[in-house]
C-alpha cells in the first residue's frame, strides 16, 4: 500500500506536541515530540502529527543501537527498531469527537470507528488554537454533559434532520418546521407532563386512525422521546419535584452524592516493622491492609509483604514458623516439578493432555511482557522461570491446567519475587482468588460480567440502559480487565499497586467491579454522545490500555462503594455482591424490578427488537435466593 | 506512512462506491492472527506479539479501483478455552480468514476444523480466506503447500501463504477478500437486489 502522494496545503500547525508511542514499552513512559498540523488535501481534510526532526532522531536512533550492538547485549530486532511513534494521520471526516483536559493542554481525538488517539500533550502554551482550527473546519458542539468533551457534528443538523423527518411524516404538528420540533424538546424539559400528553395524544390519534401508514416510524419516534427524556431526566423539576415521565412501578434506589475518598501513602518500613511482635506475628493484620488498601506497599516491601497478601504466610505466623513452612514448601515446589521434569518422551508421547498444557505454556511465555526488561531480549533466562514455574503449576493444578491469561498473572508476581518458589506460592495464591476467572464453560466470567451490570444499573443508570440498548449489556467489552484484572489496563508499577490493594479484599469482596464501574463513570460521557455501538464501545475500551489514572480511579470506585452502602433501597442482588447484608421483604419487592431492568420507556423503545433477537438467558443463581435471569446477548458466552 | 496509508481516494472524486465489511480471524493460539492485522493496518510487526484477551476490533480502508472497502476486523483469542465466544465474533461476518502455521501440523488440523464450522454456522455467503501464515520459517515447515492448496481448492477457499513479519501476502490475501466481496456487491447490485446492511 502506497501513501498518499499528493502535497497538502497546511491549514494550522502547532509545534511542540507530544505523543506517546502506540506501543511504548510499559516501563518507558516516555513521549515523542512533534507537530500537531491540520492539512487539506483534494480528498479531504486531514488532522496529521509528524515526530519533530525525523532525519536527525533516525540518525541517532541508529547510532544508539550501533552502541547497544556494540556492547554485544542485544540484538537489534524488528519490534524495537519500530520503538519511535510513527506518523499520525485522522481524516477529519472520521473525526467523532475530542476531549480537552489537563488545563487545556491535552488532547484527546475519538475517530467514529471508536478508535482513540488519547495523549497530544501541547508543550507550549494549550490546545485553544487547535481547537479553534478545528471548529473552523467543522461544525462542533460542546457536550451538556462533559464539559471537556466536544462533538462533532457530521453532517449539519443530522439529528434534527431525522426528528424533523419523523415528525413531518407524523404530521404532529401543523407547521413542519426544524423550530417546531426543538421547540417540541425543549418544552419536553421544561414541561414534560404536558408536553409529553400533548404529543402522545396526537400519536394516540394517529395510531388509532392511520395506523398502516405509520408503522415503520414507530420505532424512532419513540426512540427520540426516549432520548430527549433521558437526556435530562434528573434535571426535570416540577414543582421542585423529581419527576419522570414514564414511570417505574417503584424508583430505582437512590444514590447519595459521590463522597470523596482521597488516597493515601504506601505501606512503609516502620509501620510494617511496628505492627510485629517480638516472634514476628503480626499482630493487627486488619489495620495494616488498610493502610495498604489507601495507599499500597513500599516497593522495598513488598517482597515481604505480598506472601501475606497471597496466603503463602499467614498473618499469626511467628518467623520460626515461617520459616518451617517455607522449608516445606521449597520441597514440595520440587517435588512437583520433578514430575514433569522426569518425564520422558515416550511417556509424553502417549499423554496428550500433558503435551496440550505444554504446548500453551510455550507458546504464551514467549510473549508475555516481553518489553519490560526483566523478560526482554532474546534467550532471557526469566523465561525459563516463567515457563517452570507454570508447568509445575499444571502438576499442581492439572485441572484446571493452563489457560491463557495466566501468564500474564504470574509475570509481575515473578519479577517481583524473582526466585522460583516465592513466586510459585504466591501465583498459587493469586490462582485461588481468581481461578473461576478461568472456568471450562466461562461460568465465573459469565457472572461477573452480569454483577458488573448489576453494579452499574445501580450507580450509573443512564450508562447501563445505553448499553443494553447498543447491544453491550453483556458488559463483554469488560472481558479483558476482568480475565486478568486489569493487567493489561495499566504500566508494570501500577498494576502492582492496584493488585496489592485488591487483595486486601477492602472494602468488600468484588472492590474490582467497582473499579470497572469507576472507569466506565469516566468514560460514559464519551461512549453515550459518541452514540458508539458495541463495536465501537469494545474499540474505544481496548484503547484506554496504559491510559487510566490509577489513583483517581481507586478513589471514584471507593466513593461508589460509600455511595451504594448509603443508598435506600439497595436491591438484594447488588448488597450481595458488594458484602452487605441482606434485607427482608421491602428490597425483595424492588428485586422484582431488578430482575427485570426494563422500564418503561425501554419497553417502548427496544420493544421490537427484543422479540426477534434477544433471547432470555438464565444466568444462573447469583444471589442464592433470586434467580437472575436478563434479556441478554449471552446466549454465545 | 503506513497507519490508513491504504486510503488512496482518486482526486477529488466523491461518488466512488463504498464497500464495507466485517471480516473475523480465527485460528489455533500463536499462528500470527493478531500479527497478521497489525501488518495489514498499522504496517508493524512486533516479535513477541502478546496473546490477544477476548478481543480486538480495527479497522483498515483501502481502494480498489474506484470503490472504497472498508474492513472491519474482528480478531480474537485463539486458544480452545475461548472457543465459546467466537460464534459472537463470526456471527453476521462476511469474510473470515482461517489462519495456521505452516511450522505446526496440528494449527492446520485446528484450521479444518474452524473452516468446517464456518461452513455450518456462519453466514451462508461467506468468504472465507485459508491463512499458512509464518512462511518465512521455510526451513521449519510442518505442513506442505499443496496439502493445504488441495484442501482449499476442495473447499472452495481462498488460500495464500503468509509471513506478517516479511509481509508476504499479507495485504495480498486481505485485498483478494476485498475484491471478491466487491465483486459479490456488485452482481448483488446488478440483479437488483437491495444487499446493503
Amino acid at each position: 500500500m502506497s501513501d498518499i502522494g499528493e502535497q497538502g496545503m497546511e491549514l494550522y500547525n502547532h509545534h511542540g506536541v507530544l505523543v506517546k508511542s502506540d506501543h511504548v514499552t510499559k516501563e518507558d513512559d516516555s513521549q515523542c515530540s512533534g507537530a500537531l498540523a491540520i492539512v487539506k488535501y483534494n480528498f479531504g481534510k486531514c488532522i496529521e502529527w509528524k515526530p519533530a526532526d525525523v532525519s536527525v532522531e533516525s540518525e541517532m536512533h541508529d547510532q544508539e543501537w550501533a552502541m547497544v550492538n556494540m556492547s554485544g547485549r542485544r540484538v537489534r530486532t524488528m519490534s524495537e527498531s519500530q520503538n519511535r511513534p510513527r506518523p499520525i494521520r485522522i481524516e477529519l471526516s472520521d473525526l467523532k469527537s475530542f476531549r480537552i483536559t489537563r488545563n487545556s493542554q491535552q488532547v484527546a481525538l475519538m475517530q467514529r470507528d471508536g478508535t482513540t488517539h488519547s495523549s497530544f500533550f501541547f508543550q507550549h502554551g494549550n490546545a485553544d488554537s487547535f481547537v479553534c482550527a478545528l471548529r473552523e473546519n467543522l461544525k462542533v458542539t460542546r457536550s451538556r454533559k462533559d464539559k471537556h468533551l466536544y462533538l462533532v457534528l457530521d453532517e449539519p443538523e443530522r439529528e434534527s434532520r431525522v426528528l424533523v423527518r419523523s415528525f413531518t411524516e407524523l404530521d404532529l404538528f401543523s407547521e413542519n418546521k426544524t423550530d417546531v420540533v426543538w421547540k417540541f424538546v425543549r418544552n419536553l424539559h421544561h414541561r414534560p407532563y404536558e408536553t409529553t400528553m400533548e404529543a402522545f395524544s396526537k400519536l394516540t390519534d394517529i395510531w388509532l386512525y392511520k395506523q398502516s401508514e405509520v408503522r415503520p416510524m414507530e420505532e424512532e419516534v419513540a426512540e427520540l422521546l426516549n432520548r430527549s427524556l433521558t437526556l435530562d431526566e434528573t434535571e426535570t423539576n416540577v414543582a421542585g419535584e423529581k419527576y419522570t415521565v414514564i414511570n417505574k412501578r417503584q424508583g430505582p434506589p437512590v444514590l447519595p452524592p459521590r463522597p470523596p475518598c482521597p488516597r493515601g501513602q504506601p505501606l512503609n518500613i516502620d509501620q510494617w516493622a511496628h505492627c510485629m511482635d517480638e516472634e514476628g506475628r503480626v499482630m493487627n493484620a486488619k489495620h495494616i491492609k488498610d493502610i495498604i488498601f489507601r495507599g499500597g506497599v513500599m516497593p522495598t516491601l513488598r517482597y515481604e509483604v505480598w506472601k501475606f497478601l497471597l496466603g503463602f504466610f499467614p498473618w499469626e505466623s511467628t518467623n520460626t514458623e515461617r520459616q518451617q513452612l517455607r522449608k516445606k514448601k521449597v520441597e514440595e515446589y520440587f517435588q512437583m516439578k520433578l514430575q514433569w521434569r522426569s518425564m520422558t518422551l515416550a511417556q509424553e508421547n502417549r499423554f496428550s493432555d500433558y503435551r496440550e498444557r505444554k504446548s500453551l505454556i510455550e507458546k504464551d511465555v514467549n510473549r508475555t511482557d516481553r518489553t519490560i526488561p526483566f523478560f526482554a531480549g532474546d534467550n532471557n533466562p526469566n523465561l525459563q522461570l516463567l515457563s517452570d514455574i507454570l508447568m509445575t503449576y499444571v502438576m499442581y493444578n492439572f485441572d484446571l491446567g493452563y489457560v491463557q491469561g495466566m501468564s500474564d498473572l504470574l509475570s509481575p508476581i515473578l519479577c517481583l519475587m524473582t526466585n522460583e518458589v516465592d513466586a510459585f506460592w504466591c501465583f498459587v495464591g493469586f490462582m485461588d482468588k481468581v481461578c473461576s476467572n478461568f472456568d471450562l464453560d466461562q461460568a465465573g466470567m459469565k457472572q461477573q460480567l452480569s454483577q458488573l451490570f448489576c453494579l452499574l444499573n445501580v450507580s450509573e443508570r443512564e450508562l447501563a440502559s445505553y448499553l443494553d440498548q447498543h447491544e453491550s449489556g453483556n458488559m463483554f467489552f469488560c472481558f479483558r480487565w476482568l480475565l486478568v484484572l486489569f493487567k493489561r489496563e495499566f504500566s508494570h508499577q501500577d498494576i502492582m499497586r492496584l493488585w496489592e490493594v485488591l487483595w486486601t479484599d477492602i472494602p468488600c469482596p468484588n472492590f474490582h467491579l467497582l473499579m470497572c464501574v469507576a472507569i466506565l463513570d469516566t468514560e460514559k460521557h464519551i461512549l453515550m454522545e459518541n452514540q458508539y455501538g458495541f463495536t465501537e464501545i469494545l474499540k474505544h475500551i481496548n484503547d484506554l490500555s496504559l491510559h487510566i489514572d490509577l489513583d483517581s480511579t481507586l478513589s471514584k470506585a471507593e466513593g461508589i462503594y460509600h455511595q451504594l452502602t448509603a443508598a435506600s433501597k439497595l436491591p438484594n442482588t447488588v448488597r450481595c455482591i458488594i458484602g452487605l447484608e441482606t434485607l427482608g421483604d421491602v428490597a425483595s419487592e424492588h428485586e422484582e424490578d431488578m430482575a427485570t431492568t426494563t422500564n418503561g420507556i425501554d419497553l417502548v423503545t427496544n420493544g421490537v427488537e427484543r422479540q426477534d433477537s434477544l433471547d432470555v438467558v438464565t444466568l444462573g443463581t447469583i444471589t442464592g435466593e433470586v434467580a437472575f435471569e436478563r434479556s441478554l446477548n449471552l446466549a454465545y458466552l | 506512512m503506513a497507519n490508513r496509508g491504504g486510503a488512496q481516494r482518486p482526486n477529488g472524486s466523491t461518488q466512488g462506491k463504498i464497500c464495507q465489511f466485517k471480516l473475523v480471524l480465527l485460528g489455533e493460539s500463536a499462528v500470527g492472527k493478531s500479527s497478521l492485522v497489525l501488518r495489514f493496518v498499522k504496517g508493524q510487526f512486533h516479535e513477541y506479539q502478546e496473546s490477544t484477551i477476548g478481543a480486538a476490533f480495527l479497522t483498515q480502508t483501502v481502494c480498489l479501483d474506484d470503490t472504497t472497502v472498508k474492513f472491519e476486523i474482528w480478531d480474537t483469542a485463539g486458544q480452545e478455552r475461548y472457543h465459546s465466544l467466537a460464534p459472537m465474533y463470526y456471527r453476521g461476518a462476511q469474510a473470515a480468514i482461517v489462519v495456521y502455521d505452516i511450522t505446526n501440523q496440528d494449527t492446520f488440523g485446528r484450521a479444518k476444523s474452524w473452516v468446517k464450522e464456518l461452513q455450518r454456522q456462519a453466514s451462508p455467503n461467506i468468504v472465507i480466506a485459508l491463512s499458512g501464515n509464518k512462511a518465512d520459517l521455510a526451513n521449519k515447515r510442518m505442513v506442505e503447500y499443496e496439502e493445504a492448496q488441495a484442501y482449499a481448492e476442495e473447499n472452495g477457499l481462498l488460500f495464500m501463504e503468509t509471513s506478517a513479519k516479511t509481509a508476504m501476502n499479507v495485504n495480498d490475501i486481505f485485498l483478494a477478500i476485498g475484491e471478491l466481496k466487491q465483486f459479490e456487491i456488485l452482481l448483488k447490485n446488478l440483479s437488483k437486489e437491495n444487499y446493503l446492511y
